[in-house]
């Protein structure tokens, strides 16, 4: 299980705990992250202002891992539809790949066809798979209960993920922290967008969106967010105090990424996860997990 | 909302948009609200609303859509996209509208801000010696500030 | 006309009845196969839909007088619980492959009318709907069901009646996207009859119509519908999401009048349309038939073979019964030209 590790424009800058948490898990399940330095953005906040020269970007992310001969596995839920989708065109459209071959030409690079593009969650799923990942866990997180917030990258469009998880009723990611041994609430509304792509353009209708989810979360007796993306950890936790006193109310939620709960489940410790980076505080949720590590 | 001005209409604004890679289909909108019913957008901005926005390009409502705000407002959940009956790749046609303002100058300073950063370092925030600093105490590789690439790859073609 | 000649019918339903006793009337034999232990088909499932003793033209009736003549025909041979192992034409006839519980049969015939009926849509294909992770969201054909064998409507979940009830139309009809273009003609229809039939036997009802257009195929159904507009709670548009509420009710998100709306109900209908039958692709391999524009099976009318009723594309139990009929007059062609 080899992978070229897209870590796209914010993870590296903004959100190293999720980076950390995850080679850190990926490391422990046997999943080796190859770094390719030449990986540019993804293109996907470029789409809105020229969607010819973001698919150019991607294609040439695609490949850049193709001449390694190595899969990609995307941390950021934004990255996988953009690499995928792009992917997905160049597969279907002879004249776009010819066209997208001309421009990579020119930088010395070529775009044969055959990338492939996996979000972290899905290669836990597919190559590590559950029972593996219930194996390794060594600290008890006494049925935690987890609002998992999916966002809408990781499952949509459905096309390009080749049919592999309903959109309407996900499941996969609740799978993966009912494994490590929290417990995954339900809540209203679960399928409702963090609204971060909205954020450069209309803060307050951003920041609306991110309350609803956190009005729901909070009603179903979360004790934490599980997020697969770090837009919709910018708009859950980064944002949460502003959206607390702009609206009024108090959640004190914590918004753990994915690896972040499967990491505290395997035994590492807050700061091999980098539990201090998340924005609300983690340390009286790790404490009644791992003790005052 | 706009209010519609027949003397004001581009006949050729819906042909022309017709023509942008995922906007072909809005000719087969029957209007069945499903899109904006699902929109998480739309129930927190009344102001958002795809439904609407399809009628106005096919009813040629050229200025108004393009120099409003509301195709800014899209999340890009596909939600609409994945639901439509009659199968319009509405949040394509969104991008593809966003696509056509941005080109006559009407992208929100946010939006071109973000797009003049990436063509100039290939990445949204350049990786300075700090960030370089916290990610080594933190130990992580280090990354090139910039992707020069990328920023060529993007020159050569304009 | 020799009176040898046979026509074998598969398919008990309204079409294969109808076709039976059309050939009938014209001195004809025919052998129905149907593989269920009753004859009727789907159409036999309907209740009837008069309210105060007034018809509502719904058609149910015309299936059950058609299973009575059948039965009183001499020229009509019918056998259930008989399915089909094989189809073959050899020379003028076609031989039939019979299985029943005594075991397979080869019988020959001279023509063969396929009225193998339709599959109503499944909701699960369009998993939005959440069709069977909510309680209480049923189809049309379910409560077609409910309605014939228990005289009312119950919410499945506590068998408590309905306070209020929403039909949501188009469900599986009109949407390309799943690869069913057409208007199955029959939807909208039928869920206002039912409502009104719900209405008049309890007028405490509230009921809403999600809808697109109101397709009133039928030549008394528009004078019916004015009748019975005002009664009804009109939202022109189709929900976007549906989940469970509280109180085991059915919630929706829906845009009314230029709102967003979160609305519930007691119970829901999606107003299923029809599409091509299960066995189609069976019938398409034996005999190398093709489908039409809508993805049903076309009528080839050629060398004894013929497709007839909503085997060949959504249509309402009135419009069966005329299309039989007229495959009846080609069948009838190729036999004389036969002999």
């Amino acid at each position: 299980m080899k992978y070229a590790l897209f870590l796209g424009c914010t993870i590296p800058a903004r959100s190293r705990n999720y980076e950390l948490s995850a080679r850190a898990v990926a490391h422990r399940l046997g999943v080796e992250f190859v770094d390719i330095f030449d990986f540019s953005c993804c293109g996907f906040p470029l789409k809105s202002s020229d969607m010819k020269q973001a698919g150019l970007l991607a294609a040439r992310n695609l490949a850049l891992a193709e001449s390694e001969g190595l899969a990609i596995c995307t941390l950021c839920s934004a990255c996988t539809s953009m690499l995928a989708e792009e992917a997905h065109h160049l597969e279907q459209d002879r004249g776009l790949l010819d066209g997208v071959n001309a421009e990579l030409n020119k930088v010395g690079l070529a775009y044969k066809g055959h990338a492939k593009v996996k979000h972290f969650a899905r290669v836990l799923l597919e190559d590590v798979g559950v029972d593996r990942i219930r194996a390794e866990v060594k600290v008890d997180l006494k049925g935690l209960p987890v609002a998992t917030h999916y966002g809408c990258h990781y499952l949509k469009p459905s096309e390009i993920y080749e049919g592999v998880e309903d959109p309407e009723d996900p499941s996969s990611l609740e799978e993966l922290v009912n494994a490590a041994g929290a417990r995954s609430v339900e809540y209203q509304h679960k399928k409702d967008c963090c609204g971060g792509a909205v954020l450069v353009a209309d803060e307050e209708t951003a920041l609306g969106m991110a309350k609803r989810k956190l009005d729901h979360v909070k009603e179903a007796g979360a004790r934490a967010m599980n997020v697969v993306c770090p837009f919709c950890s910018v708009m859950y936790d980064d944002n949460q105090k502003s959206i607390e006193s702009q609206f009024e109310t108090d959640y004190q939620i914590p918004v753990l990424y994915l690896p972040q709960i499967l990491g505290l489940a395997m035994g590492f410790d807050r700061k091999e996860l980098g539990l201090n980076m998340n924005v609300v505080k983690t340390k009286s949720l790790t404490k009644e997990i791992i003790g005052e590590k | 909302m706009p209010e519609f001005k027949l003397e004001k209409v581009s006949s050729g604004f819906a042909s022309m948009v017709v023509q942008e890679p995922g906007a072909e289909g809005i000719r087969s909108c029957y209007a069945c609200g499903t899109c904006t019913a699902g929109c998480p957008v739309r129930r927190v901005n009344a102001a958002y609303n795809p439904r609407k926005l399809i009628r106005m390009v096919l009813l040629g409502m050229q200025d108004e859509v393009l120099q409003g705000k509301e195709i800014w407002l899209c999340s890009s959940c596909y939600t609409c996209q994945e639901r439509c009956p009659q199968g319009i790749r509405i949040t394509e046609t969104i991008i593809a509208l966003r696509n056509l303002a941005a080109r006559e100058g009407y992208a929100p300073s946010g939006v071109s801000m973000q797009a003049k950063l990436i063509k100039d370092q290939g990445r949204l925030y350049a990786l300075d010696e700090f960030d370089d600093k916290k990610r080594k105490k933190a130990g992580l590789p280090s990354l090139p500030s910039e992707v020069a690439g990328a920023t060529k790859l993007l020159d050569e073609k304009e | 006309m020799k009176s040898r000649e046979k026509v074998l019918i598969v398919g008990g339903g309204i079409a294969g009845l109808t076709t039976a006793i059309e050939l009938g009337r014209r001195g004809v034999s025919s052998f129905i196969i149907e593989k269920k232990e009753t004859v009727g088909g789907r159409a036999g499932t309907y209740a009837c839909k008069a309210v105060n003793g007034h018809c509502q033209k719904c058609g149910a009736c015309l299936v059950q007088d058609a299973i009575r003549e059948s039965m009183e025909m001499g020229e009509i041979e019918i056998s259930v619980k008989t399915s089909l192992a094989g189809l073959d034409r050899e020379g003028k006839e076609i031989v039939a492959r019979l299985k029943s519980g005594e075991g397979e049969t080869s019988v020959r015939f001279s023509a063969l009318v396929l009225c193998h009926g339709f599959q109503p849509f499944d909701p699960a294909g369009k998993p939005n709907y959440g069709y069977g992770r909510i309680p209480n969201l049923i189809t049309g054909a379910e409560l077609e069901l409910m309605m014939k064998e228990k005289g009312d409507v119950f919410r499945p979940s506590d068998g408590k009646p309905a306070k209020d009830m929403a039909f949501v139309q188009c469900v599986g009809s009109r949407n390309p996207a799943l690869g069913r273009s057409y208007c199955s003609q029959v939807c909208c229809g039928y869920a206002l009859r039912m409502a009104r039939q719900i209405r008049s036997a309890r007028p405490s009802t509230s009921i809403t119509f999600f809808y697109m257009d109101v397709q009133t195929f039928g030549r008394d159904f528009e004078r019916m519908f004015w009748e019975f507009r005002d009664a009804i709670y009109w939202i022109r548009e189709i929900p976007g999401d549906f989940f469970a509420a509280p109180g085991d009710r059915v919630g929706v998100i829906v845009e009314d009048e230029g709102e967003i709306k979160e609305m519930s109900f007691d119970l829901m209908t999606l107003s299923v349309g029809m599409g091509p039958s299960r066995e189609q692709p069976v019938f398409e391999e034996w005999l190398g038939l093709r489908q039409g524009p809508e993805g049903f099976l076309a009528s080839p009318d050629r060398d004894g073979i013929f497709v007839a009723g909503s085997a060949t594309g959504p249509m309402s139990i009135p419009d069966t019964i005329v299309n039989c009929r007229a495959a009846v007059t080609r069948v009838m062609d190729y036999l004389e030209e036969r002999s």
